[in-house]
């Protein structure tokens, strides 16, 4: 089929048709495209910084969720984090937006305390309704499965309070 | 992220899927469905995209990363043969192959993220018109606001 011969308003609905350049052209291309951005880029706003850096904090909470794999490292306090990383504030100072104390906000950066409902729904609103309370409290649920996975004393502890099971044969 | 179905009246959104292509799709990425050898392109990230309720390829989409530029150039993307021109069944593919690829940008690069294109001159006013692309010279490029708004329009969407 003869791509030339199709209206351009239905071409770029469905293709994205490259020009014949040489490797040269190519090249010029993109240095003049490197000045051009250098200079947006210097006039980008602080406020257009920061929605960029949480789509990219967004979008990895998003694709970790979706993940089958947990890593230790990345829990709910590793991502709460970051979030408060990137607004460049101090921890008392969110801590007084959310309205818990500060010492709850250490524990919770800590991993020694688990988040509850309320403080997926503050974050919620924290973030302008950008990251929701929904994938704040999976990320929360990822970490307490690999829990339950692995937690073997929990597990031994746990073995003793059963008195009876199932009767299963194959 | 959804296509348009436009065999159904009224036009019905239906849920759509963007993966990486497998070596087993390599052999269905042929000329006479896809417009293009693309063989040639196997050195670059390829994506594809389908509905989700079946494992029919619909759309194809070649990137190149450059992480210094904090960069993604889209090289090539395609529809399959029997969706394109005015009979197609569905829209919105390519929108949903260039938001992709903006996303992957922000995962990569943050508020730095670019995409960038060399399309065909005469197409050039059109991609700008349909997806806010800007002017960088002999490419088009997108990054800040329009970027995002390609990502809102086209992935994050529910109709």
């Amino acid at each position: 089929m003869n791509l030339d011969a199709i209206a351009p308003e239905e071409i770029v609905d469905g293709f994205m048709l490259p020009a014949k350049m040489t490797l040269e052209q190519k090249r010029q291309a993109d240095q003049q495209l490197a000045v051009i951005r250098q200079k947006r880029l210097v006039e980008q706003s602080e406020q257009e910084k920061l929605y960029g850096q949480l789509l990219q904090l967004k979008i990895h909470i998003e694709d970790y969720i979706k993940q089958d794999t947990f890593d230790p490292k990345k829990g709910f306090a590793y991502f709460l984090q970051l979030y408060i990383e990137l607004q460049h504030k101090k921890k008392i100072e969110v801590a007084s937006e959310l309205d818990i104390h500060k010492t709850k906000l250490s524990q919770l950066l800590s991993g020694r305390r688990a988040p509850s409902e309320d403080i997926f729904i503050r974050l919620e609103f924290h973030s302008n309704q950008f990251i929701s309370a929904r994938n704040w409290f999976r990320l929360s649920m990822k970490q307490q499965e690999y829990s339950i996975m692995t937690n073997s004393s929990l597990r031994n502890k746990e073995k003793k309070h059963v008195k009876g099971h199932l009767a299963l044969e194959f | 992220m959804y296509l348009l179905n436009r065999g159904a009246n009224p036009p019905t959104p239906v849920e759509a899927i963007i993966e990486p292509i497998a070596v087993s799709d390599l052999k269905k990425l042929t000329k006479k469905d896809f417009h293009f050898t693309w063989k040639d392109f196997t050195e670059t990230e390829l994506w594809k995209l389908r509905i989700a309720d079946s494992k029919d390829m619909l759309g194809a989409m070649s990137l190149t990363y450059y992480p210094l530029e904090y960069r993604i150039e889209i090289n090539l993307i395609a529809s399959r043969s029997d969706n394109f021109g005015p009979g197609k069944q569905y829209d919105r593919i390519a929108g949903c192959l260039i938001g992709w690829a903006c996303r992957l940008a922000v995962k990569e690069y943050g508020y730095l993220a670019c995409v960038s294109l060399k399309p065909k001159t005469r197409l050039v006013k059109h991609y700008q018109n349909k997806y806010g692309m800007l002017d960088g010279g002999q490419q088009l490029y997108l990054e800040g606001r329009p970027l995002y708004t390609l990502i809102q329009t086209y992935i994050d969407h529910e109709p």
